[in-house]
This record gives structure tokens, C-alpha cells and sequence, in this order.
């Protein structure tokens, strides 16, 4: 179907939150300004044996998006973050479909209201929208359904559906950066929504220090900018369970110190070597500490992880899942 | 020249005595008396002694880095990591171990001086045929098993069971979630090795494997780069994905043309690696260069080796904090049943004693 031209892939998702995700996504949708509906912006990776357009699903109409997934003419379509889209959009584009799974960021508001004020809402009603979730997902009629295959960073994500395989982060090319000397005093960030448990873990490291927690989300032309600006980089589950944020991929590759709660799964990943691991706030605070006072000690450990963040890079990860599921599709 | 390699204990380690035999080189566990062009210490362990050697010049033989190896608990991990601070030459023994150390240590010489196969497995052609006709199941030394939801053959025939080596604790759980036929065998029978490791050991079992002429599965390890091209000599799988490994091994047992073309892309592979003799030549030739200039400047003095000893035992001390409060932890919990147990022994013995 592809010989002697690159696999023309459509990439599928909330440009805020998956342009990263895509090879040349973060340019695709900084291009130019956003207009309504679903927008088709061609994303190549430059050393990529595929064609990416992305196409941004934010407050967009399912018709808009099929159409917008139609006119790119895909081999193949990446319905990112597969839970947020429309299964109709997805059946209507014309093409194999391959469904990212990612956990929710958050419980769904009802649930959130089942709580006290300031409360987390009991564990019994968290497990009943945990499991309506999963209901909503995979069932008939279901965005998941509307997929041929469904792939996860984490395969625990998708408890209850027919996972295909685990794939690694993918990082958007450009965001890769070679690491560079920390500035006085490091520049610490965590880039992620505000949870009760994030807020928990970054309690005492936001009291004692410097600590700027971007926590309502980022727009892409903002993206590559606050990279640069970062020494090190906060990243924490959601929940209490381990989980892997993508964030702690985009990290890496951006040359950033990671410090984490314990990742499940590691993608390879090692920590003490790669990245430092800060189970509790109490550690979190002490490694800080030891960060402000000297900015380069883990610098080891950044050129170790940007190493291994070579795994990561969208062009390479995109290519080898995209080339096996088709090939696993004939 | 007269060189000496350091070795942790007897007997030597393969590569090492190859080398030596070669070049006709002194192998020590520790410093000998005599002067020397060169000393080669052969593995963090021996960079303990390596400056208490005379010599000229001191190098640092790398084919893996050992704390890569080790777990974060282990306190040797850190004081495995300070050896490559060390103001010395390093040889190192594949493309990704130049790579890395260009990387950590960009101010060091650093020669490449491929070393050759792995010992222990001829590199002679097999009696195999693609479609697995020349395939006799193994009687008591194999694992065999056998899938359920077989799909059509793409390619040539599958009448045999896919013959799989399987190399590493990580590659017994792709090999369970395979569903076409495959058996378990020695690495000389094998159709493919599976070696899943994310660290290295590419240039060990699947290395072996390609001049057996197998084909290989292998997980993102560092030096997996250094021999396997995707989808063309061999697949490279992401890490912590036994599916996808699981699905490339479904497809080399369905389509037996393809794992006749990767085989025979490997085999070539392994036709190209250097022979022990080529590998000996390679280093001759670089300690010469190394013996024959000086080091640079700035390679004189173990710039970074504090700076890495210090977060080195912050990460430790982090890790021994974790430790700790866990086992706080479970001491602040209800006793265990073995807690109780023993209590209870103990009033039973102190109520005898005291009638």
C-alpha cells in the first residue's frame, strides 16, 4: 500500500495536550492560529519514514473532524488519548484507526462531588466511575470499539479493553535538546494539572522552594519556551497508583534533571542513573535541597537520561508501531 | 610494547584472554613489580589498583558499564559509577560504549576497538530450512508449547514449531504470550534468540545466535544499535512490551520467508563482525597511538569524580531514607502472625523457666 512513498498518517487529538505526541506536532499546530473546528496541519518528522498531519479535536464537531481526517487521505489515523474522541468521527475517517489509551487526569465531576468540600470522595464511588469509565470506553458503540487496535504507555490504563501492545513515550523531535548548564539558581517546574495527590507530593518542595507549578495546562506555542527555561523537572501520577507521565519523557529528551515518584512502567528507564526517584514529599524536599545548593550535581544523570530519551523520539516510535500495525492489520 | 591487563580473579575473563594471547600480555588480578608501556584495567573492580601499576600510560577497557548492572539499593553502584571518572585512556569495546563515554567523559580519549564474537557457539551453517521441515522436536531439553488462535501462513509453510532461545529472565514472558507453535531450544537449534533486556547483552546470546544463523528479538538495550536493524537483520521491541516481542515471534512462525530473509541478513551481519585476530590488531594499533601522545590537558585530573561522588550518595542515602521508613512502616503495623508466634514462644519458655 506504501511502497515507494512514507505512510501518510493522521494524527488525532487535543492539540494542547498531544501536539508533543506527534512527530513535527508542535510546529503542525503553532503554524498558524487555530481556527474552529477540526484543522488538518501537516506535522512531518523530518527523519521519518511517515507523513504526519495533525489534526486538533478541541471544541471541534465530530463531522468537522471525520472531514478533516477524510480530506488528509490517511494510510493510517492515531486517535490520541482515544477516551476524549467520537466514535463516529473515528468510523468515518476512512482508515485503519490505532487508539492511544491514557489514563484520566482526573475522576469525573460527579464523582469529584460525592466528597466533602476539600474532601476526596469515598473509595467505593471513585471505583464506580473508575468502572463506568471503563463501560463508557470499550463498550459498544465506544470510541475504543471504533478502533482496530489499542495501544497504551502504561498497559494498566487499559484494564478491560483488548490491549495490542505497550508503546514508548513519543516525544515531537524538535523538543529534543542537548543538556545544558543549569542556571543559578536551577529553574525547578512541575507541567502537569493540579490533583489532591500532585498537590500532596509537591507540598513541602512548593514551601521551601522555588517551585513554579504550571498547572493549567499548556498551549504549544508555549511548550518549547518554558523547556528551555527549565533545569529540572517535578512529574507525579495523578492518583496514588504509579503510573508513567508522559511528561517525564518530555523531560528527558528536553535534557532536564526528572525527578519523579516511582514510574510504573520504567520504559527502560533507570533510576538513580537516569533520573532521581523521590518517593515521599520528605524526599522530594531533600533532593531539592541538594539541587539548589548545587545546580550541576546531577548532571550525570541528565546526560544519562537524555541518552535514553533517544527511545522516545516520535519519528522512531511512530514509525516501527505504525509499519507493525498495519503489517499486523493485513 | 608491554602491557598489562587487570582482571578482578582467575581465570581471565574471555575477552581478556584473547587480547592477551594475542599481544603477549601480562594478566595480573593485581600490581605487578614490573615497569610497563600500558596498563589495562579490564573492569571497575581493578581500577583499584590500576594507578599502582608503573606504566605510562593507564587505560580503562569498557565493554559495559557496570552500574547499569546494579540495583539502586546496591551501595556499590555509586563507586561503580566513580571508575569512569577516572583521569584515564578509554578503550571501549563497542560502537555504543564510545557513544556513551563521548558523552560523560568528552574531554578523554576514547579509542573503539570492536571486540570479537562471543566464545562458545561455532559459526557454522545449520541444516535448517525455512518452514521449519528440518526441525525434530527436542526431546526433555525444550519447552514446548503451542498456540490457539493460529492465523494463515503469510509466507512459506509453518508445518514446524518456531525454535526460540530464549536469553534472560525477560524473554520467558514473550515467549508465553506467543499464540503460534514454538518450542523452547539450545541456542545452536534456534530459529531466533530473545534476549529483552533494556541495559545490554545485544552482543552476547544474539550476537552467538546470528553466527548460528538465527535471527533475533531484542529489547531497547543500549548496544542493541550495534548489531540489530529492524525489520531487517532482526526486530528491536520497546521496553516493557512482551506483546509486541510476542507478535514478532507470531509473525517469524507464520511467515517463514521473512525469518529465512532476516536470517540470512544476520548471518551476513555476523559474516562482517571482526575475528578475534582482527579485534587484537585494533587494539595493538590503538594502545600505540595512546602510548605514542600524550593525554590532553584536560584529561590529567579527575575533574568531575566529587561532584558524582556527592550525588552518587544522595541518591543512596535517598533510597536507604525510603528503606527506612518502610520498615518503620511495617513495624508501626499489626504484628504479624510470625510476630505473634514468637511472642508466644517466648512467654511459653519464660513460664517454664521460671517453674
Amino acid at each position: 500500500m506504501t511502497a515507494g512513498r512514507r505512510l501518510r498518517v493522521a494524527f488525532a487529538g487535543d492539540a494542547a495536550r498531544f501536539a508533543a505526541w506527534a512527530p513535527g506536532g508542535i510546529a503542525a499546530v503553532t503554524g498558524a492560529a487555530r481556527p474552529s473546528g477540526g484543522t488538518a496541519r501537516p506535522a512531518d518528522g523530518a527523519a521519518s519514514r511517515i507523513a504526519a498531519t495533525f489534526v486538533d479535536t478541541r471544541d471541534a464537531e465530530p463531522d468537522a473532524v471525520a472531514a478533516s481526517l477524510r480530506a488528509v487521505r490517511p494510510d493510517v489515523v492515531v486517535a490520541l488519548g482515544v477516551a476524549e474522541h467520537d466514535a463516529e468521527a473515528l468510523a468515518g475517517a476512512g482508515a485503519p484507526v490505532l487508539g492511544v489509551i491514557l489514563p484520566a487526569e482526573r475522576p469525573p465531576v460527579w464523582a469529584l462531588k460525592a466528597g466533602a468540600p476539600g474532601e476526596r470522595p469515598p473509595q467505593p464511588i471513585l471505583d464506580a466511575a473508575a468502572a463506568e469509565e471503563r463501560g463508557r470506553l470499550w463498550g459498544p458503540g465506544s470510541p475504543g470499539a471504533a478502533c482496530d487496535r489499542l495501544v497504551a504507555i502504561d498497559p494498566l490504563d487499559a484494564v478491560g479493553a483488548r490491549l495490542w501492545r505497550t508503546i514508548a513515550p513519543p516525544v515531537d523531535d524538535p523538543l529534543f535538546a542537548p543538556v545544558g548548564r543549569a542556571h543559578r539558581p536551577p529553574r525547578i517546574a512541575c507541567l502537569a494539572p493540579s490533583t489532591e495527590h500532585r498537590e500532596e507530593w509537591l507540598a513541602e518542595a512548593k514551601h521551601l522552594h522555588d517551585v513554579r507549578h504550571v498547572a493549567h495546562g499548556i498551549t504549544p506555542d508555549r511548550l518549547p519556551g518554558l523547556l528551555d527555561e527549565i533545569d529540572v523537572g517535578l512529574v507525579a501520577a495523578p492518583t496514588e497508583r504509579p503510573t508513567f507521565d508522559h511528561r517525564a519523557a518530555l523531560h528527558l529528551a528536553a535534557g532536564h534533571l526528572l525527578v519523579t515518584e516511582s514510574l510504573r512502567p520504567l520504559h527502560g528507564l533507570e533510576p538513580g542513573l537516569d533520573l532521581v526517584e523521590a518517593a515521599t514529599p520528605d524526599a522530594l524536599g531533600r533532593i531539592l535541597e541538594a539541587v539548589r545548593t548545587a545546580p550541576d550535581l546531577h548532571r550525570r544523570t541528565r546526560i544519562r537520561g537524555r541518552l535514553k530519551a533517544e527511545r522516545f523520539r516520535a519519528s522512531h516510535v511512530w514509525s516501527r508501531v505504525l509499519h507493525d500495525f498495519l503489517r499486523d492489520l493485513a | 610494547m608491554r602491557v598489562c591487563f587487570l582482571i578482578p580473579s582467575l581465570p581471565a575473563p574471555a575477552a581478556v584472554a584473547e587480547y592477551a594471547r594475542r599481544l603477549d600480555a601480562v594478566v595480573a588480578t593485581a600490581a605487578p613489580d614490573d615497569a610497563f608501556d600500558v596498563a589495562v584495567a579490564t573492569d571497575w573492580t581493578t581500577t583499584a589498583h590500576l594507578f599502582e601499576v608503573r606504566a605510562k600510560r593507564h587505560a580503562f577497557w569498557v565493554d559495559h558499564f557496570a552500574h547499569r548492572r546494579m540495583g539502586t539499593w546496591q551501595a556499590e553502584r555509586f563507586a561503580a559509577q566513580l571508575a569512569y571518572d577516572l583521569p584515564v585512556d578509554f578503550i571501549a569495546a563497542a560502537p555504543w560504549v564510545r557513544d556513551t563515554l563521548a558523552d560523560l567523559r568528552p574531554e578523554a580519549r576514547c579509542e573503539l576497538v570492536t571486540s570479537g564474537p562471543p566464545a562458545g557457539v561455532a559459526a557454522e551453517p545449520r541444516a535448517s530450512s525455512p518452514g521449519g521441515a528440518s526441525a525434530a522436536p527436542s526431546a526433555g531439553t525444550s519447552a514446548a508449547r503451542s498456540g490457539g488462535t493460529s492465523a494463515a501462513p503469510s509466507g512459506g509453510t509453518s508445518a514446524a514449531p518456531l525454535r526460540v532461545h530464549l536469553a534472560g529472565d525477560e524473554a520467558a514472558a514473550a515467549f508465553a504470550a506467543m499464540t503460534e507453535p514454538a518450542e523452547e531450544v539450545a541456542l545452536e537449534r534456534a530459529d531466533v534468540v530473545v534476549m529483552l533486556s533494556t541495559v545490554d547483552g545485544v552482543l552476547g546470546a544474539p550476537l552467538a545466535g546470528f553466527r548460528a544463523g538465527a535471527t533475533a528479538v531484542v529489547g531497547p538495550a543500549q548496544d542493541a544499535a550495534d548489531l540489530v536493524r529492524d525489520g531487517e537483520n532482526g526486530f528491536v521491541e520497546d521496553a516493557d512490551d512482551a506483546r509486541g516481542a510476542a507478535r514478532s515471534l507470531d509473525l517469524l512462525a507464520r511467515d517463514r520467508d521473512l525469518l529465512a530473509r532476516l536470517q540470512h541478513r544476520a548471518r551476513a551481519t555476523a559474516d562482517a563482525w571482526p575475528t578475534w585476530d582482527d579485534a587484537a590488531e585494533a587494539m595493538r594499533a590503538a594502545l600505540e597511538r595512546l602510548i605514542a601522545e600524550d593525554p590532553p590537558d584536560q584529561a590529567r585530573w579527575p575533574v568531575r569524580l566529587m561532584g558524582d561522588a556527592i550525588a552518587g550518595a544522595a541518591v543512596f542515602k535517598q533510597e536507604h531514607a525510603t528503606l527506612t521508613a518502610e520498615v518503620h512502616r511495617l513495624h508501626a503495623g499489626p504484628p504479624s502472625r510470625l510476630r505473634r508466634a514468637v511472642d508466644g514462644l517466648k512467654r511459653r519458655a519464660k513460664a517454664r523457666l521460671q517453674r
